[in-house]
C-alpha cells in the first residue's frame, strides 16, 4: 500500500510549517528562552497544519538531539521522534476528544498524568477535535490544565474554537492558524510533485489549490488522486474533470447570456451542462466565485493579487464586469445563493438553476425586492425608460416575452450594445413623459438634479434613524418636527406649537453641525437647518402629515414610475388616512 | 482523459452505466494501490453503491477483482467476512455505530489482505459520529479501507471530506442511459431514448419504468393531474388528493407485503418462541420505518413530478422545448404552455418547493397536498 501523499508529506521542522509563521516563530523563541507554556489551544480550518504543529512541538521537546533539554530543530529520525510520528509513543499521547468525550475519558487523564514521562523529557497530551468534548469533561479538564505537573503540556486542537468553554480558553495560549495563500499552497503542491516526480504545469496546480480553499491536506490530497488517476502527467482537462470544475469559457458564456436576457439560451445551456454531465452543486459554486470575480474586478483599479490567473483572463474579467451593473450582479450572486440554500435543503439542483435564470433573464417573472432593486438599478444606469402606454401595463403575467420591448429588458442577441439600445428607446418616447425619475440613491443626487422637499420628506425617517445612531437625544427632539420647506440651501423644519424647547435645542450650535453632517451625507448637499414652531392657530403638522404624506405619495414621479414599470398599484393600507 | 478500465474492472463494474470518470479513478485505485478513504458522491440512483461493492470486491479479491472469484462473489454481494456495511439506523448513523467501526478496523482481516468499510448515505452520520470518525479516517491502520457513499456531500462535514479521495459520479447521461435500456431490456431506440429523458439521468428510475408496471401508472397519474389542475374546480382538487391518497397508499402496501414475506422467511428459522419474538419486534421496527419511507417517497414523487410537469411547460413557454423532461407528452406541453403564464409557472414551483420543506416537519399529508394543490392554482390565476 502506498501511504497517502498528504501523510507522506507532513512537516517534521518548524520551519516546514507553510503560511504559519506568527505561531511557530512564537513556539520556536518560547523553546529557546525556555519558556514553553503548559497548555496550547490550535485553532484554525482544516488542513492548516494544527495537529502538524502539534507533533513537532512535541518531537522538539523530547527529541534525543535536544541531549535532555528542548531544541528548537527536532531531528525526526531518532527513535523518540520516529515513535511520535508513528503515534506510538509513550509520552506523547494522541487522543481524539470526538470518539473519547466522555467526562472518565478525561479523568483518565487526569489520573495518568501524574506518572512521570517514561522515555522523554515531558509527557505531551495532543487532544485533537477537543470541541467535541461534553460540557462535563470540559469541566473535569481545567483543574488539570490550569495547574499541570511540571513534565505535562497539553496541546488542544479545533477547528471549532467558539464550541470551546471560555474558562479553557484562559488557560491556554491560543494559537490561531490562518488560511495559507494561493501561492503558499501552490508552492507546496509544486515542492511535492517535484519530490514525487509528478508532471504538472502550474496553471493546473492553481487550479488543485484554488479548490482546495487554503486546506494543505486537501491540496495534497487532490494531487494524491491526479498522480493515480492520470498516466505519468497531469494536465488541465484531467484536473477540471476530477474537480467537476467548470471551465472559465462556461460562466462567462452564462453571464453573457443573463445579461442578454435570453431565456431559450439559458435553459439550452443548462440542458448542454447537464448533456455533459455536470455538477450543477458544483457549477453554481464556480458560478458565485466567478461572480464574486466580476465584482471585485469592477469595484478596484487594480485587482488583487491571486485574483486571475493570467492577464488575459484578467481582461475578459474587466469587460465582462463593465458591461454588468453591481445591482444585477448582486441580484445574480444573491439567487444563486438562495438556489443553493433550497438545494440543501432537498431540492433538485437543476431545477433551482433553471428557475433563477428564468428570473434573471424574464426580469417581469421575479417579483423579489431583489429582482426589482435590480431592474431600477438597470435603468438609472442606462438613463432609458420602458414607457409603454398605460393600457398595456397589465400584471406582469400578461405580457408576454414577444412583445418585450424597451430598456428594461433588452431583446434576445442585442444585449452586446445594450446602451445604444436604451437611448435610443428613451430618446423616442422623451416627448411622451418628459419627466425624469427622481434618483434616490445620493450619489446622483448630488450631481445634477434639483434637490426638492420631497426628497427631504422621503428621506426624513432614513435621517431620524442615522441621527438616533450618533445621539440619541437629539433623535427624541427632532423626531417631534417635519421636514416643512427646502428654500435656497435653507431646511426648515416645523415644529408643532408650544414646542418652543425641542426648536430651541436645534439651534445649538453641534446639534445644527450634525444635522448639517447627515443631511449632506443623505443629500449630498450642505443644508442650514431653520427650526420653526407652529403658532397656535395654525393646522397641527400632525393632521397635516397624513395628507402630505398622501400627496406625496401620488405626486412623486417615483411612485408614477413604479406604476408604469412594474403595474404598482397605490394600496391605502389605513395608516395614512 | 485516457479511460483506463481494463477487461478486468468493465466487467467488475459492469452494473455501473455511463460513469467513465468514476471507474477510471476506481479502476486506477485497484490497478496501482489504492488509497485509504473514498468517497463516492453524486445523484440518487446512478449506481453509487453497485459501484461501492464491486469496488469493495476489486480490493478484497487477491487479483485485483477477477470477478469470478469467491471473494468477488461474496464482497458483491456484501457478506465477505471482511466487508463491513455501516447504514444509517433509523435516519442516521450514529456515534456508537462509528465507535464500533474504529475498534473493528484495529483488527486484522480474517480471509482478505484488507478490510474494507462501506459507509452508506454517509451524509446522515451526526456530528458527534462523524467528529469520532476523523481520527480513524485520517490515520487508519494500514489494511483498512473506506468506502463512503453519499448523495449530498455538501452535508457531510468538510473535515471529512478532506481526508477522502472524492470520486465523483453524475447523472448518467441521456445517451448512456439510453444504449443500456436498449440493451438490457431490448426496448426500441426511441422509447430507450424517451425514456432516458424522462428520468433524467437517474439510472434506478429509468429502470423501474421500464419493468414495473405500477411505476408507470403512478407517473403518468401525477402528470395527468399537474395537467388538469388549473381546470379543476374545487370538488375535482378534492377529488385529486383522494386519487394520490390512494396511490400512497398502494405504495405502502406494496412495501408492507414485501416486508411480510421477508419476515414469513425468517420466521421459517426461528427455532423457539424467544427466537420468534425478537424476530417479531425487529420485524415490527422495520415495518414501521418501511412504511414511513413508501409514503415519504410517494409525496416527493407527486411533488417533483407536478413540479417538473410546470418547469416542462415554462421551458416550452420560453421556447426552449429541446429541454424538456416529458418528452413523450411534448403535444400536451405544447397546448398548454403559454408564454404569458411564465412567472406563474415559476410561482407554482416555488410552490412545491415550499410544500416538500413543509413535509420535513411532520405534517398532516392529505392537508399538506391538498393545500399544495390550492396553492398551486391561486398561482396559477
Amino acid at each position: 500500500m502506498s501511504i497517502s501523499l498528504y501523510r507522506k508529506y507532513r512537516p517534521v521542522r518548524f520551519e516546514d510549517v507553510i503560511g504559519q509563521d506568527h505561531v511557530t516563530r512564537t513556539l520556536v523563541n518560547a523553546i529557546k528562552q525556555d519558556r514553553v507554556s503548559h497548555a496550547y489551544l490550535f485553532a484554525g480550518p482544516r488542513g492548516t497544519g494544527k495537529t502538524t504543529t502539534a507533533k513537532i512541538l512535541a518531537m522538539s521537546l523530547n527529541c534525543e538531539a535536544g541531549q535532555g533539554t528542548a531544541t528548537i530543530s527536532p531531528d525526526g529520525s531518532c527513535s523518540r521522534c520516529q515513535a511520535i510520528r508513528r503515534g506510538q509513543s509513550l509520552d506523547v499521547i494522541e487522543i481524539d476528544a470526538a470518539s473519547n468525550r466522555g467526562i472518565d475519558d478525561i479523568r483518565d487523564i487526569r489520573d495518568n498524568s501524574h506518572f512521570a514521562p517514561v522515555e522523554g523529557r515531558m509527557k505531551v497530551y495532543i487532544v485533537d477535535e477537543v470541541h467535541m468534548l461534553t460540557t462535563e469533561a470540559f469541566n473535569a479538564l481545567l483543574k488539570i490544565l490550569e495547574e499541570p505537573p511540571a513534565h505535562v503540556i497539553f496541546i488542544l486542537a479545533t477547528t471549532e474554537p467558539h464550541k470551546v468553554l471560555p474558562t479553557i480558553l484562559s488557560r491556554c495560549q491560543r494559537f490561531d492558524f490562518r488560511r495559507p495563500t494561493l501561492a503558499e499552497v501552490c508552492n507546496v503542491l509544486k515542492g511535492v510533485a517535484a519530490r514525487e516526480g509528478i508532471e504538472v504545469s502550474e496553471n493546473t496546480l492553481a487550479v488543485i489549490a484554488r479548490s482546495a480553499a487554503g486546506s494543505f491536506r486537501d491540496a495534497i490530497g487532490t494531487l494524491d488522486q491526479l498522480a493515480s488517476y492520470c498516466e505519468s502527467a497531469i494536465s488541465l482537462q484531467d484536473a477540471l474533470a476530477l474537480l467537476g470544475v467548470a471551465e472559465q469559457d462556461l460562466l462567462f458564456e452564462l453571464v453573457d447570456i443573463v445579461a442578454e436576457g435570453n431565456t431559450k439560451e439559458a435553459l439550452l445551456f443548462v440542458e448542454r451542462l447537464a448533456q455533459n454531465g455536470a455538477d450543477f452543486n458544483q457549477f453554481m459554486r464556480d458560478m458565485l466565485g466567478h461572480l464574486r470575480d466580476l465584482y471585485v474586478v469592477r469595484h478596484t483599479e487594480n485587482a488583487p493579487a491571486g485574483l486571475a490567473a493570467t492577464q488575459e483572463r484578467l481582461e475578459s474579467l474587466r469587460s465582462q464586469a463593465n458591461r454588468n451593473a453591481t445591482g444585477e450582479l448582486v441580484h445574480f450572486i444573491d439567487s444563486i445563493g438562495e438556489a443553493q440554500r433550497a438545494v440543501r435543503q432537498g431540492a433538485d439542483p437543476r431545477l433551482e438553476l433553471e428557475v433563477v435564470l428564468i428570473r434573471l433573464t424574464q426580469p417581469r417573472a421575479d417579483q423579489s425586492l431583489r429582482g426589482i432593486a435590480a431592474r431600477l438599478e438597470k435603468l438609472e444606469a442606462g438613463g432609458g425608460w420602458d414607457h409603454r402606454p398605460p393600457g398595456t401595463t397589465g400584471p406582469p403575467v400578461a405580457a408576454s416575452p414577444g412583445e418585450r420591448t424597451g430598456a428594461a429588458s433588452a431583446p434576445p442577441g442585442e444585449g452586446s450594445q445594450p446602451t445604444t439600445e436604451r437611448l435610443s428607446s428613451s430618446e423616442t418616447v422623451k416627448a411622451a413623459d418628459p419627466t425624469p425619475l427622481p434618483p434616490t440613491s445620493p450619489e446622483v443626487e448630488g450631481q445634477q438634479v434639483p434637490l426638492t422637499i420631497d426628497h427631504i420628506k422621503r428621506a426624513w425617517g432614513v435621517l431620524l434613524e442615522r441621527i438616533k445612531g450618533r445621539r440619541p437625544g437629539l433623535h427624541a427632539v427632532v423626531a417631534e418636527g417635519k421636514p416643512d420647506a427646502l428654500e435656497e440651501g435653507t431646511l426648515v423644519i416645523r415644529f408643532p406649537h408650544g414646542m418652543d424647547f425641542q426648536a430651541g435645542q436645534l439651534e445649538s450650535p453641534e446639534n445644527a453641525l450634525l444635522m448639517a453632517e447627515e443631511l449632506q451625507a443623505l443629500t449630498g448637499r450642505r443644508l442650514h437647518v431653520v427650526p420653526r414652531v407652529s403658532s397656535a392657530g395654525e393646522r397641527q403638522p400632525q393632521e397635516e402629515a397624513a395628507q402630505e404624506h398622501v400627496r406625496i405619495l401620488r405626486t412623486s414621479e417615483l411612485i408614477e414610475h413604479l406604476q408604469k414599470e412594474f403595474g404598482a398599484r397605490l394600496i391605502d393600507d389605513g395608516t395614512t388616512s | 482523459m485516457t479511460p483506463l478500465v481494463g477487461a478486468v474492472d468493465s466487467a467488475l463494474f459492469g452494473n455501473v452505466v455511463g460513469q467513465p470518470l468514476a471507474l477510471t479513478v476506481l479502476g486506477q485505485a485497484l490497478q496501482r494501490g489504492s488509497a485509504h478513504a473514498y468517497l463516492l458522491h453524486g445523484p440518487r440512483g446512478v449506481g453509487k453503491t453497485d459501484a461501492a461493492y464491486a469496488f469493495a470486491a476489486g480490493l478484497l479479491c487477491p487479483d485485483g477483482g477477477c470477478c469470478h472469484c469467491d471473494h468477488c462473489r461474496r464482497a458483491r454481494s456484501g457478506v465477505h467476512v471482511d466487508l463491513e456495511t455501516v447504514a444509517p439506523d433509523g435516519s442516521s448513523i450514529l456515534i456508537d455505530q462509528i465507535r464500533q467501526l474504529t475498534l473493528d478496523a484495529a483488527m486484522r482481516p480474517y480471509e482478505a489482505a484488507r478490510r474494507v468499510y462501506v459507509i452508506l448515505e454517509a451524509e446522515t452520520m451526526t456530528e458527534p459520529a462523524a467528529n469520532a470518525f476523523l481520527k480513524t479516517l485520517e490515520e487508519p491502520p494500514s489494511h483498512a479501507r473506506f468506502v463512503l457513499v453519499s448523495s449530498a456531500p455538501e452535508r457531510l462535514l468538510p473535515t471529512v471530506v478532506s481526508r477522502c479521495q472524492r470520486v465523483p459520479f453524475f447523472r448518467t447521461p441521456a445517451k448512456a442511459l439510453a444504449a443500456h435500456l436498449g440493451s438490457r431490456y431490448g426496448l426500441r431506440a426511441e422509447d430507450a431514448w424517451a425514456l432516458a429523458r424522462v428520468a433524467q439521468g437517474d439510472l434506478s428510475y429509468a429502470e423501474a419504468l421500464t419493468h414495473s408496471q405500477s411505476v408507470r401508472e403512478d407517473r403518468v397519474l401525477v402528470l395527468s393531474l399537474a395537467r388538469e389542475l388549473p381546470s379543476a374546480g374545487f370538488a375535482r382538487v378534492q377529488g385529486m388528493a383522494d386519487e394520490v391518497m390512494a396511490m400512497l397508499g398502494r405504495r405502502v402496501a406494496a412495501a408492507v407485503a414485501c416486508v411480510e414475506d421477508q419476515k414469513t422467511c425468517e420466521m421459517e428459522w426461528a427455532a423457539d418462541a424467544r427466537a420468534r419474538s425478537r424476530v417479531e419486534k425487529a420485524f415490527d421496527v422495520r415495518l414501521r420505518r418501511e412504511k414511513r419511507a413508501a409514503v415519504q417517497a410517494g409525496i416527493d414523487h407527486v411533488i417533483s413530478g407536478s413540479a417538473g410537469w410546470f418547469r416542462d411547460l415554462a421551458v416550452v413557454a420560453a421556447g426552449a422545448e429541446e429541454t424538456v423532461h416529458n418528452f413523450d407528452y411534448l403535444a400536451e406541453l405544447r397546448e398548454d404552455g403559454l408564454p404569458g403564464l411564465l412567472s406563474s409557472y415559476l410561482e407554482v414551483i416555488a410552490a412545491a418547493k415550499r410544500t416538500k420543506e413543509r413535509f420535513r416537519y411532520n405534517v398532516d399529508t392529505r392537508c399538506s397536498l391538498e393545500h399544495m394543490l390550492f396553492s398551486m392554482k391561486e398561482a396559477l390565476l
